[in-house]
């Protein structure tokens, strides 16, 4: 107990101070009932109030920290009911009738979430270990308790989890409303019955506060001790801190005995039971769980995960403002089945034993969830939040990637300085410049996820220079939810991953390095890949998943680039297959092509991206551009060409070992919108096949605007094509200067259906009108 | 007894107060444990009560006999001390895996500057932060004993044995107002200590 951050120095002044004015003893009576177990209240039989109402109590149920609960029965009514008696310590210490006062209160509160009150009271003489104890009576409810439903291994079914906090938020709205305060929410004191919530003890601590700590308190002081007992002399009483509420869901405040407590105690409690029914773990302190966490918040929704750690805020102002804020929060949460989906089959990959802990709270620095059997094994969630100080804020970053499995970001951080995390000789040798060093390396396994702020701004990347850089080879990689603002040459860099996982981004802008810059760029061979250098591709392998980015890259200067997405030479087969998967990103203003793979070895799914080049430049210059091997599908994007020169979607392949075989592209809409008035050269098309290219199917487009041809089939360094067709594309609202369709000179069998008019230099090209 | 002086007994053998401590030791910790169980019906579990109890069972069982009870408090307070330390250790030891780590950024910059990561103990619940604080004490009052021996025990009686002034005063052979006095000095060397 010597090293002690700011919170808990606080606490160890009022624990101390409770040890002296208790005693050793009873100071460790806690300790001594959890190693001893709750033995010792077996009771059953008849029992009677001071006010002649009698109980059969049949069976202990449980025990708490205050009081045991027995199933009884009410005989008056004939119905099981559920008693709940004080112990002898607390009742000792509250004042028996003040208690039953205080509990009157509370008795008024009626709610479909809220266990009632039946009845209280004091036992009488004659109820023999019971005799002269506080209880009260609610209805006996068949279920369990949310506690006995939060095993680790068996999470809530989501939508069963939503029902339940939003059933304990309904009856906090309702309870605070008439001003009772609950101060003791925990899983212990929700019940489950036929799948609803009910929470217990409301108003309970505080009947046990208000009768100990009012002038009735005195009179339970014991007598055996001498009347210069520090307990009777000492002005202050610290019972409070060792009833009133269970330590792990007490809100900061109330741990710190704050006597003016108020309903945002319960807003905090309810935010450690979101937290744990959500995750299967505490926020603070583990329950020795098995894995899959960090996955099980990778699905939730981000606003979800916003509002908990709204609710988990020090300070109570931090917190929303009511349970009625929480409910309505609740409410339009969106749950995001579709990732929830995506993520299963990634996700069962993992499950290694971790032993999450502890989480500390730093103020507005920086919140570490901090997972650690210390020296043992790392961290398995951390959480930061960014300080704009880029010394502070790479060195977090780096060091919390290193140390856990999940890192998630909230709030700003700047990577504005040098960088100092060396990238592979192939990258800085090749053509296309890139910087000598990275800002943050990224070396294992682990998965980065941005956290709204309360006000829902997305965490924040601020410049640097390739603020992640990922050579981790055999590793599953995941960035989600970040915002990546202006960093120099791209936002992150792969070399090396096994499964990476990048949705959800935002990329604002990209300072180019040289002449160019990408979003995104996933890389083993430094310049493109060719038959003497391919780089390592088998070092990139697994599913690489690229979705729902929002990439927007306009280049401020004539003469640079600035690029989308960027895949070269990955997968290698049949031992490092990957599958590529580039689905629903939306990609602005790029000088350069917005998605460029060359060298895929496995699937590759180019589908339902919304692409839009940035507008009357004399760019000429290919939006998707595939090439050299892969076995492509390329749906359903809309592309948009505002440059001079511009093909929609070429595939080609000038190296006849890596020939383009198979490609299926299909029901894409291209818009070919070059600057107005502008004379467009005659090797246009809107969507283009060139050089070693065999049984490609171009089928069902829509081709809009201008150029000097839609579909065009053509020579490209020694390589013929060879088998392709082009199918029923629709070409209505097209204009074209030379034919709808090209077949270039030496171009063996082509198939073309419906292809508008035609230019045929081709070998045995077949047509059906 | 109150300021009266009440010399300490010292005709005994060392060996034998020896040979009494394990029989103490088994005796408090047994009827602690016993009070525990028993939904005790009159108050919270009292130190005092205890001792005596300990007394009366040990001198209907061994029959030994001490002319000054005072005696036996004190060294009843001592393996009170031991009782309780040890289950805070026993509490310790049960947690799987040890206290558990705080890592703050303050940390992490401290490791990154290639300083070692100290464990923090932080406790959560009221057992880990009673045995804790408990097993922190029991350091301090070792050391406190090394600054100033009558103030370490006027601890061990008012504290861990749970003995009143007097009883403190009439083990100690000292007077109400000097345990009063001592009291009052040793919490303030003990907040000093534990908080500093």
């Amino acid at each position: 107990m010597t090293q002690h951050s700011g919170g808990s120095r606080e606490r160890m002044t009022a624990l101390l101070e409770e040890a002296f004015d208790s005693g050793a003893l009873v100071f460790s009576e806690p300790l001594l009932q959890a190693l001893e177990g709750d033995a010792g209240d077996e009771f059953s039989g008849r029992v009677r109030s001071e006010h002649g109402i009698s109980y059969e109590i049949e069976r202990k149920l449980g025990r708490g920290g205050m009081a045991t609960v027995y199933l009884a029965r009410d005989p008056k009514h004939d119905r099981p009911v559920a008693i709940k008696v004080l112990h002898a310590d607390v009742s000792a210490r509250v004042g028996a009738e003040r208690f039953v006062r205080e509990i009157r209160l509370t008795a008024r509160l009626q709610h479909p979430h809220v266990l009632g009150l039946l009845d209280s009271g004091v036992f009488d003489r004659d109820a023999s270990v019971l005799a002269g104890r506080p209880y009260y009576v609610m209805p006996y409810v068949e279920g369990e308790t949310l506690r006995a439903r939060l095993a680790p291994d068996a999470l809530l079914p989501l939508a069963e989890a939503m029902r339940v906090l939003r059933e304990v938020a309904d009856a906090l709205c309702y309870a605070h409303s008439l001003g009772v305060i609950h101060r003791d929410i925990k899983p212990e004191n929700i019940l489950l019955t036929r799948g609803h919530a009910l929470v217990a003890d409301f108003g309970i601590a505080k009947a046990i506060a208000a009768s100990e700590g009012g002038s009735d308190g005195r009179e339970s002081v014991t007598p055996n001790d001498s009347p210069d007992d520090p307990t009777n002399s000492s002005s202050a009483f610290t019972w409070s801190s060792t009833v009133l509420g269970t330590p792990a869901y007490m809100a900061p405040e109330q741990a710190r005995a704050n006597a003016h407590l108020d309903h945002r105690a319960d807003l905090y409690a309810w935010g450690v039971v979101a937290y744990e029914t959500l995750t299967g773990r505490h926020p603070f302190r583990g329950l020795g769980g098995t894995a899959d966490l960090a996955s099980r918040e990778k699905s939730l929704s981000p606003a979800l995960v916003a509002l908990v750690m709204r609710c988990l805020e020090t300070a109570p102002g931090d917190r929303p403002g009511s349970a009625a804020e929480v409910l309505a929060a609740l409410d339009a949460v969106a749950i995001d089945v579709s990732s929830t989906r995506a993520q299963r089959i990634s996700d069962s990959v993992i499950s290694r034993r971790i032993r999450p802990t502890i989480m500390a709270v730093l103020g507005v620095a920086a919140i570490l969830l901090a997972t650690a059997e210390y020296g043992r094994i790392g961290p398995s969630t951390i959480l930061l939040v960014g300080t704009g100080n880029p010394a502070k804020d790479v060195a977090a970053v780096q060091a919390a990637i290193e140390r856990a499995d999940t890192v998630q970001l909230a709030g700003t951080f700047s990577f504005r300085q040098e960088p100092t995390k060396r990238v592979r000789a192939s990258l800085t040798s090749a053509k296309i410049a890139t910087p000598q060093a990275a800002q943050v390396l990224v070396s294992k396994a682990v998965t980065i996820l941005g956290v709204p702020d309360t006000s829902g701004g997305m965490a924040t990347i601020q410049g640097g220079t390739i603020p992640f850089y990922v050579d981790a080879p055999g590793s599953r990689v995941t960035i989600r939810r970040v915002r990546f603002v202006r960093p120099v040459a791209k936002a992150i860099e792969v070399v090396a991953v096994r499964d990476l996982e990048i949705a959800s981004n935002r990329f604002d802008g990209v300072v180019p390095f040289g002449p160019a810059a990408a979003a995104l760029t996933i890389n083993t061979s430094g310049d493109f890949p060719l038959r003497s250098d391919s780089g390592r591709p088998s070092e990139v392998s697994g599913s690489i998943l690229i979705r729902q980015n929002d990439i927007d890259v306009p280049s401020e200067n004539a003469g640079e680039y600035t690029l989308g997405v960027l895949v070269w030479s990955v997968g290698r087969s049949p031992d490092a297959v990957v599958t590529l998967d580039i689905t629903g990103n939306k990609i602005l203003n790029t000088t350069a092509p917005a998605i460029m793979v060359r060298r895929a070895n496995g699937r590759v799914r180019i589908v339902a991206n919304t692409v839009e080049t940035s507008a009357g430049l004399a760019r000429d210059d290919e939006v998707i551009r595939v090439a050299n091997t892969g076995s492509y599908e390329i749906a359903h994007n809309t592309i948009t060409c505002r440059w001079l020169n511009c093909v929609g979607i070429s595939l080609f392949s000038q190296v006849e070992e890596w020939p383009m075989v198979g490609a299926m592209v299909e029901e894409n809409t291209v818009n070919m919108l070059p600057p107005a008035g502008s004379v467009v050269a005659d090797s246009n098309a809107a969507i283009e096949i060139k050089g070693f290219a065999r049984s490609n199917v171009v089928r069902y487009n829509i081709i809009n605007g201008r150029a000097p041809t839609a579909l065009a089939i053509e020579l490209f360094k020694l390589g013929y094509p060879e088998d392709n067709a082009f199918v029923d594309n629709r070409l209505d609202g097209f204009h074209a200067s030379l034919a709808s369709t090209l077949v270039g000179s030496g171009v063996s069998r082509t198939r073309l259906v419906h292809p508008g008019t035609v230019v045929d230099r081709g070998v045995s090209t077949t047509i059906e009108r | 007894m109150g300021a009266e002086y009440v010399g300490m007994e010292r005709s005994r053998d060392p060996a034998e107060w020896l040979e009494l401590v394990p029989l103490v030791y088994d005796e408090l910790r047994a009827l602690a444990r016993r009070h525990l169980r028993r939904e005790r019906d009159s108050h919270t579990l009292n130190t005092t009560a205890l001792v005596h109890e300990t007394y009366l069972r040990l001198v209907q069982q061994r029959g030994a006999q001490w002319q000054n009870r005072s005696q036996f408090f004190a060294i009843a307070a001592r393996v009170m001390r031991r009782v309780l330390i040890d289950y805070a250790r026993q509490h310790r030891a049960a947690k799987r895996g040890g206290p558990a780590a705080i890592i703050t950024l303050e940390r992490v910059e401290e490791e990154m500057n290639n300083e070692p990561l100290p464990g923090d103990l932080h406790a959560y619940s009221a057992a880990d932060e009673r045995a804790e604080l408990l097993l922190a004490l029991d350091e301090a009052v070792s050391r406190l004993a090394a600054v100033n021996q009558r103030l370490a025990q006027v601890v061990e009686c008012r504290f861990f044995g749970g003995l009143s002034e007097d009883e403190t005063a009439a083990a100690l052979g000292v007077t109400a107002r000097t345990v009063r006095r001592d009291w009052v000095k040793a919490k303030d060397w003990l907040r000093r200590e534990l908080e500093a």
